[in-house]
Parts: structure tokens; sequence; C-alpha cells
């Protein structure tokens, strides 16, 4: 102790322990900070490298154009919170089922369902979509990509997110406190009741940060649309992803830029509504207890 | 103490690694030549399964011994591909990729030559012809590409020949299967907006492709009306062709956003295959790829054939370029030696395009392969349109009846098709308004 403090007053300490964290701290500059910089400087730059506002402009306030462009994030939005909260519902029982031991000996269904992400998910929703077409069309003799593109591209989104969901609320029903389903039910509460007073209440962290994990990549994804759509639906990331590498105007990567930082804002806006919400379910917590 | 000293020796173990690494790149070369073309787009010496198929190597460890043996310096080719036109553009144009040698589209040759971004080769307009350096172009270059290529003219009044080497060339049309009912329709650009297509082709994930295709369609009388038989019909038709005002622009955003409505989806490299697997009956495709889905398909028994619109299409072309601040001489060794005939049809044979170069071996080459054997009916194709006096005799091969509308057709269309042929030009200042209209073609 007496020594710790006599090296912080000499300024500079060597903490061996610390400087393993240099790796993390270098990459996180070259390939986080840095290219973030880059995004933002790029976004108010024109043509020739000079500043300006008109790239946001011709983005959202330019009749036509910024009606393509507002539509499609909201699509996006559309999808990637439909995609949330299907994941969400399919998600929920089976965390339950797994996190009890009467189903789940050995834990060897919990591996079952985090199996498919040991394969690439491109290679998977490429599978998925070739299951799906065959299915649809002996059924009813039309691709389902093809036919109904924004669904499947749901279906596919759900197939590739859903064991992110899966494996918060998972930890999370792992520390339910039985004794108090127990005492619910002891004190007379129905069935339906024990679960909306006495489980959900004890899992909504689990269910924000499933949330979170399938609500970010959605939005941010665009392979799984382009799949599952025949290349038909832009959703953001594809217009983003044309943006940088089909087009050749000038501007072209300023505007990716501003789009990007746009994408980044929703997630950034998300991810601080899930912090308030954190605080909150904490607090009232607190006040329980 | 002994953490401190691990400490300090993972920084070092580090740099160490990195040495190390950097050190490999070193070899005994003296000249390096950077070369950027598209995948798949050269004889690389090895079968499909990845054996090497004899001790000569590939184009690239062909040219190093050529050089080595011509001028007693030994040199390296750094080989690297793009896939995308545009990306290629970017990398050239931000200086991520440097290179000396490129193979951009027509379109994209004028657009960098243009923007002053290319190097002249040694090319006498007025004489038509290139300097020794590049003897084997001059001497084995088709006929028909040397006078499309010195007829287009860019901004500064030069023409193409003088910023780029023709290399593979092709058409733009529907890879369909014959067995299907889709075999009634694809001969016409309309079949896209026929509802009798319904979900059964796919459109060109590519603007500048789609774009073409509906021109065709939202000029069609005006294309029927022209007089096929005046001497400026393919200028009339490549101006309508390239046509880009803004009133057209709404006019093809309608038409794309029906058509695909029609269509199954777009697609712009899985097609190839899907439609061997049957995924969908016509696939809208460049003739290259065409021919790969053929040969695939036949060996999974399906027969597809390969059709060229009859109202006219598209006539493309990918050349070698030089960027401002190549190394001159030696790209221009190496094109003079890739446009030698015997290697241009090693490359030919490999990659399914078909060469620029014509010659007694490439000649050879399309005579193995759709020569009809004796006793069948066969039709007799006059292509001197394209081989010239290159080949002894005139180039006339006898091809099956049965073939017809497949492999040959798509490599070699007719003097007549050719007529209909159009060469895509850089919308220019326009590009930004045709693609905001395909933002809103793909978001429909």
């Amino acid at each position: 102790m007496e020594e710790a403090i006599g090296r912080k007053k000499r300024g500079f300490a060597f903490n061996f322990r610390a400087s393993l964290c240099i790796p993390f701290g270098v990459f996180m500059a070259l390939f986080v900070v840095l290219p973030l910089f880059i995004i933002v400087y790029y976004a108010f730059r024109d043509g020739d490298g000079g500043f300006t506002f008109q790239n946001w402009a011709s983005l959202f306030a330019d009749g036509e154009n910024s009606k393509v462009n507002w539509g499609i994030i909201g699509m996006t939005f559309v999808i990637a919170a439909s995609t949330t909260i299907i994941c969400i519902l399919i998600a929920y029982p089976i965390a339950y089922l797994l996190a009890n031991k009467k189903y789940n000996k050995n834990k060897v269904l919990v591996y079952i369902f985090l199996l498919p992400m040991w394969i690439n998910f491109v290679i998977r929703t490429i599978g998925l979509k070739e299951l799906l077409n065959s299915l649809t069309s002996v059924l009813f003799d039309w691709d389902i990509t093809s036919e109904h593109p924004y669904i499947s591209i749901v279906i596919g989104m759900v197939y590739d997110y859903l064991p992110f969901a899966i494996l918060p609320l998972y930890n999370q029903m792992l520390k339910l406190d039985k004794s108090q389903i127990e005492a619910a039910a002891d004190l007379g509460a129905n069935p339906a009741q024990v679960f909306m007073k006495a489980i959900v209440p004890q899992t909504i962290p689990g269910i924000v940060s499933a949330a979170m994990m399938t609500f970010m990549p959605t939005m941010s994804s665009y392979v799984i649309a382009d799949k599952m759509s025949e290349n038909s639906k832009f959703i953001i990331g594809s217009l983003i992803q044309g943006y940088f590498i089909k087009r050749t105007d000038d501007v072209s990567s300023n505007i990716g830029s501003v789009l990007s930082l746009v994408m980044l804002m929703i997630v950034g806006v998300s991810m601080l509504a899930q912090k308030a919400f954190d605080k909150k379910t904490e607090e009232r917590k607190g006040n329980l207890w | 103490m002994k953490n401190k000293k691990l400490a300090w020796a993972l920084p070092i173990v580090g740099a160490a690694l990195v040495g190390s690494l950097t050190a490999c790149g070193g070899d005994d070369a003296e000249v390096v030549l950077n070369v950027y073309n598209w995948e798949d787009y050269i004889y690389e010496g090895v079968d499909d399964d990845g054996n090497p198929i004899d001790d000569k190597g590939g184009v690239l460890e062909r040219f190093e011994a050529y050089y080595e043996e011509k001028t007693g310096t030994k040199v390296k080719v750094d080989y690297k591909c793009f896939s995308v036109n545009e990306i290629m553009y970017k990398q050239i144009k931000d200086k991520t990729i440097t290179a000396d040698l490129i193979c951009p589209s027509d379109y994209m040759i004028q657009k960098m030559a243009n923007e002053g971004m290319l190097e002249e080769f040694s090319y006498n307009e007025t004489t038509g012809k290139y300097a020794e350096s590049l003897n084997n172009w001059d001497k084995y270059g088709s006929p028909y590409i040397k006078d499309k290529f010195a007829s287009e003219k860019l901004n500064n009044g030069k023409s193409f020949l003088s910023y780029a080497v023709p290399y593979f060339w092709g058409t733009m049309g529907f890879t369909y299967n014959m067995d299907k009912d889709c075999a009634n329709y694809v001969n016409s650009w309309e079949c896209m907006w026929d509802s009798a297509m319904k979900s059964k082709f796919t459109l060109k994930d590519s603007v500048r492709d789609s774009y073409a295709a509906a021109i065709f369609h939202v000029y069609k009388d005006e294309i029927a009306a022209l007089d096929e038989s005046a001497s400026d019909y393919n200028d009339k038709l490549t101006a309508i062709f390239n046509r880009c005002d803004d009133a057209t622009i709404s006019k093809v955003e309608a038409a794309l956003k029906e058509a695909k409505a029609n269509a199954y989806g777009f697609e712009v490299d899985e097609g190839k295959d899907a439609i061997v697997r049957g995924t969908y009956d016509a696939n809208f495709a460049w003739s290259g790829d065409a021919v790969y889905s053929m040969e695939v398909a036949e060996e999974l028994g399906v027969t597809l054939g390969y059709s060229l619109p009859e109202e006219g299409s598209n006539i493309w072309f990918d050349g070698w370029c030089m960027p401002k601040g190549a190394n001159k001489e030696l790209a221009e060794e190496f094109v003079n030696f890739i446009s030698n005939p015997e290697i241009a049809a090693l490359s030919m044979d490999s990659v399914g395009y078909t060469s620029s170069i014509a010659g007694e071996d490439i000649w050879d080459l399309i005579n193995e392969w759709y020569s009809a054997e004796d006793g069948v009916a066969a039709d007799e194709c006059d292509l001197s349109y394209f081989f010239g006096d290159t080949v002894e005799g005139k180039a006339v091969i006898s091809v099956d009846k049965e073939e017809r509308g497949r492999g040959f057709d798509a490599q070699y269309p007719s003097e007549e098709q050719i007529k209909k042929c159009c060469v895509m030009k850089d919308f220019g200042t326009q590009t930004t308004a045709v693609n905001d209209m395909w933002n809103r073609v793909k978001a429909a």
C-alpha cells in the first residue's frame, strides 16, 4: 500500500495489468475512433474538399430524393422493430425453458440453439432463402423472396438474430428468484398473474438487452435484406453501400458518410434509451427492497 | 520484476514480427508491373481444381519469362483484381491502389480519359496504328473492334485507341431455358414488361445495364421507325441508346418500376448460377456469363440459350488502360504480349468471353468449339467482319443448326445483329440524376 502511494507521487508508474490494455486502446483508436472522424470529416465536405452543409441538405431537404431517403430509413426502422419484437416473443419462452433444469439437462439445448452461430451468417441466409423458396413454391407456386420480399426479409432477420435475443434472456432467467414465483402462486395468483407480476418484472433487464442485441444489427445490416429480397428492397445499409461503392458522382462518398452518421445516431439514441431504462429499473428495484 | 521484463518484451516481439512480415516482400525482381484486372479474366495456368496444367504457368508467369529473355531484366507482375468498375475508379482516383495497367469498361474508359486520369499509348491518330512496341495489336486486333474504337471520340478529339487497347468484348441479352415458355418472348426487350413473363426473369442490379434495356422499351416506336439500311443507322440508334435528359430519365424510371414489379428480382452475379438451377427461366445477362451458364447447364442436362433482342442491344468492351504515372514501357510490353493470338487464345479458352484479338489461333479455337461434324444440318456463318484478313481465306464456319442461338451466337453475333448494337457512353453531368433515379427504383 505504501509503495503504491509512493509510486503515485512520482507521477509515472508502470502498471503491467494496465499495459495489457494498450493493444485494445490502439485497436480502438485506429479502427473505431479514427474512421469515425473520417466519416464526420467527409460528411461536411464537398467534392473539392471545402466545408459545406450541402450533403445533409441534398439528402433531407431535396423534395423527391429526401422523400425516398426518409422512406428507406422509415422502412428500415419498421423492419428492425418488427424483427426485434418477433425475436423477443419467440426467444422469451425458449429462454425460460432453457433456464429450467428440468428441460435442459447438461445445457445441451443451449448449445443446440447457439450452434447455428458457428456458421457464417451469409451462408445461413442463402440456405434459408433456398429452403423457404422451395417450401413456398411447393405450397403456393411462388417464391417468397420474389413475391413477398418484406416478409421474407423479416423472416431472414429473425432467423439470423434469434440467438442474440435468446442469450441475454437466458442469462436473466437463470437468475430468476424462484421463491418469489412460488410465493405469488401460494398467495393465490393464477398462472397468468404469476407470469405478469412475478416473472416478467424480474426479466426486464434481459428483455431490454435482448431488444438492443437484435435492434442494432438489424438496423445496420444489409446483406440479409439483399439476399432475402432478391436485391429488390433497399434498407439504409444498402443505400449507404450503394453511395460508397456503386456511385461515382463527386459527392457520393460524402453523402454516404452523412447516411452513416444518421444510422449511427439512430443506434446511439436507442442505446441512450436503453441506459435510461436500465437506470429506471434499478431505481425501482431499490425502492422495492 | 519478472512481469516488468515480460511487458517490455511484448512490443519488441511485436516489432520483430512486423519486421519479418515486411521483409518477406522483397525478392530479386528488378522491376514490378502492377496489373489491376477483373476477377477471372485471364489464363492462370491451372485447371478447375487448381492444379497446374503445364510447367509454363499462366499468362503472368509466361510474361515474366518472356520479358527476362527479351530484355535481360527480371520483372515481377503484381496482379490484383476488382469486381466493379466504380470501385476501381475510386481506388485509382484516391490513389489507394497504384497500377500500371487497369482494365475498365468502355464508359469508364471514357470517363477516366476525359477526367485526365489516363496515360496515352504510343498510338498515331493519323495513321491509326500503334508504335512498334504494340505491333501485335496492329497485326492481330479484329478490324471490327479497331474501327469501333477508332471512331469513338473523347472530349479532346482523340479516339479510344489512344487510351485503351481492347481486351474482351461482348453483348447484353437474355440467357434463357430453351424448353420453357419464355423462349417465345426473350427475342425482344418487351418481355420484361409482358405479364406472361411475370416473376420469370431478373433485372441487372446495375444502373447502367438496366437503364439501357429500359431505353429500348421507352423509345420502341422511334427505334422501330429508324431506317435499318441507312449508313448512319447505328449512329442514330446509339444516340437514342445514350439519351439521358431529364424527360428520358423520368420515362425510364416509370418503365423500370413497372419492370421491377414484373421481375423476379435483381441480381448481378448470382444469376448465372441460379438460371442453371431453374430459379427463373430467363436471366438478363452479359454474353460471357451466358457462355458460362450454358456450359454448366449442359453438364446437368439443362438446355440454355442466349438471345440478343431484335431491337438491338449494348455492345461492350473492356480495354487495357494506363493510369497516370504508369510505367509506360513495361505496360505496353505486357499489353503487346497478351495481344499475341496464341496468348489471347489461352485466356479466351479459360475465361469464356470473346477476345478482341483475331488471327489463326483464335480462329482454330472457335472451329474446335463450334465447327459442325460432317453430315449434320449446319448453317454457314460468316465472321469475316470480325476476322478480316487476319486468317487465311474467308472466315466462314459451319455451325450445327441445333446449336444456333447458343454458345457460338453468344460469342460471335452476326454482322446483322452487330449493326444494332450500341456502345455505352458515360452519363456525364447527368450521373447524379440517373443514380438518384436508380435509388427511387430500388426503393419502390
